[in-house]
């Protein structure tokens, strides 16, 4: 009797001492081999970015891979058994692998979502630290090197380029965690969760931009040819709404595979081509060359430098200061004879904008510039954005203006110019680009517009640009397209050395900006193909037919009516 | 006066039935509350399959209870040795497969008629039965003195073997036992069988002996190392908040020891615990745990009350019971209770390291609550002290015809 009264008094003597006098010490003693607080990162899912017609065009990938590292540990059949049953993956390929591997690896089955979580329960059931899941692609792009360009790569979690970089933060969203006590299973049990400790996760946004995905196929495919075919460095091809500012396709070469960006990287490396990890569309600064004349003739007319039906005698070359200025021809310098505003456009007559530019001067010119806002950042978040550049010469203001007057000594971003063109589009004012539409299922603020010329001015000038095309003086003579109306100017700017910052002779930028449809535009289409190096250099012949390409697509995509006769387009490049 | 004449004839002890349900009906609750959130896990209802079989076998073993009760001492001390054999019997069919059945890796049960049943934990009420009822019998006069070898084996060897004997089948009982592997119940056996002789005033010498002797053997079984995780068990409880040894052997009384630390003196909530969420024997060996880590002091005491109340009552009465075979009875199963109940909670309050003893009256089990049954039947069969009806009759006759001839003298 003693004995069990004895007995008794231990156990309560022993519970005094679990349930009080060492209670905390027991606590403190579980919190180290991790029994008490634990927690749990919750992921959050990366946005999607969807073209403005509502295509996936980068989506997070939920695919997981298995891996094990059968040096570390052991695996009991039941683990073995268990995975199999969870993953799929046939238990004697599971055990063939655990005998015979020495080092880790990851098995190519491709698990989905519940797949994952269940191999993580039996993980952790099993306290398998040996195995684990771990997602198999980051991200699927299924246009792939279309709009790489654009959208850039994910890379260990984080965007590395293109929107997915400098959108990152709404796109990763916010990693949620959980804090509290786990059953045997490893899942939490509600009332012994520390709810202000934890958080649920925030799913990134959803981007929609405002590119046309079949658009942008058709942009990609026509510069990625050109530029191939005349082994040019880069090429860009800019399409714009004229009105909103959106740009509908922004192609851009090379391009490389975004789900594998690794040999663009080896190419890079190896001087094969620039990083993958700027647009030249936005991140590298051109001179705009002869496309640049619509802006001296516009600001000719308007300030009244230019006299309405004035004439310039164009023999050929002409000397301004200490340099002689020239009009480019097959052979040798070509002589355009009297050269009114709309021949200037048309024949593209350097010797006309040279004295334009001159007689306008630089303040004017950098005022205009400015108001066009080439020398700010457009504010795409695709690359490190440039900013054109047009700083008053000080050694001799007069060589620098001839050249301003068509295209050269100053320079700016590709997307930058195709901001700028907008303004003959759209009654004066320029519309600054526009490539996120919504964040969210929230639209983006507006694109700002700025006057820069009058109304009549750009109508005007719009109408001028119609001869390059379809007059048989026009630089673009070649580019018709039979029953349609199309509008635009070459360019073809000669390169300076990167160096020396010297113009270098057989290096050129081929141009094209141009409009569509030709009366009340809709888009401005710019394309540029940097240093073709196959021989033929002119925007027209390098530059042109992806503008044609582009609105042979449109004419079809928004059901276009031919304006004009049919005639027979003899030219066929 | 004939020995077997018992005239100590008392009624039934109300108290202890009245302990014995409520003890019943709190193992009822606890059985549920602990076994629930495993169940509802596989894809059972709260009201989960076992906690119902539980109920309804509890339904028969009160049945159980109230029968052998009635039992008169004749009776006992003609059925003892037979239940104790065929008990025995049980105990080598579990290894013979037609039979026995294995079930995790341990032959411990027989199936009859499509139950299991565990005869070891028969064994307990088996072994204080016959072992009070053989030393309960009249003892053998001492013999004169033998003359030669052939008056040796006759007076000496042979009585000695014959006195020997019911030890030595008890400890092969024992060994059966451990070998199913089951320690614990085996434990539990030996501890009602020493019950039995606390209770049979043989010498304090022999006791001590016997006592010194199973803790000797215990000891020996557990510390050869023969069952790895025995030996490791016992070596590391002391170290069983190391990282490594939590993770394995340690796991159970480490987390028992941190329930029963959360639950504190106020208990964390019903239905709020977590151990039984964790811990693979939550409704067995380690139900004590989510009554105090629910309950707090009010689950711990309680349970230790209602179960010493139990071993206490059934130890004082035994006090008072003259008779031999009553008194082994009624104290070995009071000191049965009580060391099976205080092992348990040491066991599940970390203080002692783990070897699998159910919580009586709470633990879930079929063969224990019934086993209990009859263990407590019995014993309170043997605190009323019944005789047979031809005894009674005899008795009533006796006394009858001598207080006639009382009569016939006055």
């Amino acid at each position: 009797m003693a004995l069990v009264s004895v007995g008794f008094c231990a156990v309560f003597a022993n519970q005094i001492r679990v349930q009080v006098t060492q209670r905390d010490d027991i606590f403190k003693k579980a919190d180290t081999i991790g029994r008490m607080m634990q927690s749990e990162t919750l992921f959050a899912r990366r946005g999607n970015i969807l073209a403005s017609d509502g295509r996936l065009i980068a989506a997070s990938a939920s695919r997981f891979r298995l891996g094990i590292d059968p040096g570390k540990s052991a695996m009991s059949p039941a683990l073995v058994h268990e995975l199999s049953v969870a993953s799929g993956i046939p238990a004697s390929e599971l055990l063939d692998f655990v005998s015979r591997k020495r080092t880790s690896a990851d098995f190519d089955t491709l698990l989905d979502a519940t797949q994952a979580a269940e191999v993580e329960r039996i993980r952790i059931r099993h306290s398998a630290d040996h195995v684990w899941t771990r997602p198999a692609k980051e991200r699927e792009y299924p246009l792939r090197e279309y709009m790489a360009p654009i959208l850039g790569f994910v890379e260990n979690g984080g965007g590395r380029t293109g929107v997915e970089k400098w959108m990152d933060e709404a796109l990763k969203g916010r990693e949620g965690s959980l804090l509290g006590m786990k059953d045997g299973g490893g899942r939490f049990l509600p009332w012994l969760m520390r709810k202000t400790n934890s958080r649920p996760a925030l799913d990134g946004e959803d981007i929609v931009l405002t590119i046309d995905a079949d658009l942008q196929v058709v942009a990609m495919d026509s510069i990625v040819r050109q530029t191939t075919d005349h082994r040019g460095d880069h090429g860009v091809a800019v399409v714009m709404d004229v009105k909103t500012g959106d740009v509908l396709a922004l192609a851009s070469a090379p391009t490389y595979d975004p789900e594998d960006p690794s040999r663009a990287f080896a190419d890079f490396a190896s001087g094969k081509r620039s990083t993958p990890e700027i647009n030249p569309a936005v991140s590298l600064m051109f001179e705009p060359g002869s496309t640049f004349k619509l802006f001296t003739v516009a600001l000719g007319l308007e300030s009244g430098v230019i006299r309405p039906n004035e004439t310039v005698v164009c023999s050929g070359t002409k000397q301004f200061s200490v340099k002689t200025m020239q009009c480019a021809g097959d052979h040798a310098p070509k002589a355009h004879g009297q050269v009114g505003v709309e021949l200037c456009i048309a024949a593209s007559c350097n010797i006309a904008a040279a004295t334009w530019g001159v007689r306008i001067g630089f303040d004017r010119f950098h005022q205009v510039v400015e108001r066009l806002g080439l020398l700010e950042k457009q504010g795409l978040p695709l690359s490190p954005e440039a900013r054109g550049i047009l700083t008053r010469d000080r050694g001799n203001p007069v060589i620098q203006m001839a050249n301003v007057g068509f295209g050269q000594s100053i320079t700016a971003t590709p997307v930058g110019l195709a901001s700028a063109f907008t303004c003959f589009a759209n009654d004066g004012y320029r519309v600054a680009p526009r490539i996120i539409d919504e964040v969210s299922g929230v639209k983006q603020p507006e694109a700002k517009k700025t006057q820069v010329f009058l109304k009549e001015t750009a109508n005007e000038v719009l109408k001028m640009t119609h001869a390059v095309v379809q007059s048989p003086q026009g630089t673009g003579y070649s580019l018709r397209i039979p029953g349609y109306t199309l509008a635009g100017k070459t360019g073809t700017a000669q390169k300076r050395d990167a160096k020396t910052g010297l113009v270098r002779s057989g290096m050129y930028i081929s141009w094209f900006v141009g409009y569509f449809p030709a009366e009340n535009p809709r888009a401005v289409i710019l394309v540029m193909v940097d240093n073709p190096k196959s021989g033929t250099y002119y925007g027209g012949s390098v530059a042109g037919p992806v503008y044609r390409d582009i609105v042979q697509f449109l004419i079809r995509k928004w059901k276009v009516h031919p304006d004009r006769p049919m005639e027979a387009v003899n030219a066929s490049q | 006066m004939d020995r077997s004449m018992n005239t100590d004839v008392r009624p039934m002890d109300k108290t202890l039935t009245i302990l014995i349900a409520i003890a019943a009906f709190l193992g009822c609750v606890v059985i549920l509350a602990a076994g629930y959130p495993q169940a509802v896990a596989k894809g059972e209802s709260v009201f989960f399959a076992d906690w119902r079989k539980h109920v309804i076998f509890l339904l028969g073993a009160v049945w159980v209870y109230f029968w052998v009760a009635r039992f008169s001492m004749d009776f006992l001390k003609v059925i003892a040795k037979p239940a104790f054999y065929l008990t025995f019997i049980g105990l080598i069919l579990v290894f013979i497969p037609p039979f026995g059945v294995k079930i995790n890796e341990a032959w411990r049960w027989i199936s009859v008629f499509g139950f299991t049943i565990q005869p070891s934990e028969f064994m307990k009420a088996a072994v204080i039965l016959y072992l009070a009822s053989v030393l309960s019998a009249p003892v053998l006069r001492s013999l004169p003195r033998p003359r030669d070898w052939v008056q040796t084996v006759d007076r000496r060897i042979i009585p000695f073997l014959q006195k020997s004997w019911p030890y030595v089948v008890v400890f092969i009982a024992l060994v059966l036992i451990e070998r199913e592997p089951d320690l614990g119940t085996s434990l539990m056996v030996g501890a009602a069988a020493f019950g039995v002789l606390l209770f049979s005033r043989i010498p304090t010498k022999v006791l001590l002996t016997c006592l010194g002797v199973g803790v000797l053997i215990a000891l020996i079984i557990i510390m050869s190392g023969f069952e790895r995780y025995r030996f490791e068990r016992f070596i590391k409880h002391g170290d069983r908040w190391n990282p490594a040894v939590a993770k394995d052997i340690g796991f159970q009384p480490t987390h028992s020891e941190l329930a029963m630390a959360t639950g504190g003196a106020t208990g964390v909530g019903v239905g709020k615990g977590r151990s039984k969420y964790i811990m693979p024997a939550a409704t067995t060996d380690f139900i004590y745990t989510t009554a105090v880590e629910e309950l707090g002091f009010f689950g711990s005491v309680s349970i230790l009350v209602v179960l010493g109340a139990i071993s206490l009552r059934l130890i004082m009465q035994a006090a008072t019971i003259e008779d031999p075979f009553r008194r082994m009875i009624v104290g070995a199963v009071g000191w049965w209770i009580g060391v099976q109940s205080v092992l348990n909670m040491l066991m599940a309050g970390a203080a002692l390291p783990t070897v699998g003893i159910p919580l009586p009256f709470f633990s879930y089990g079929g063969s224990s609550l019934f086993a209990l049954a009859v263990t407590m039947g019995i014993a309170q069969a043997a605190i009323r002290g019944r005789v047979a009806q031809e005894a009674k009759r005899a008795v009533s006759r006796h006394r009858r015809g001598h207080r006639r001839t009382r009569l016939s003298r006055a």
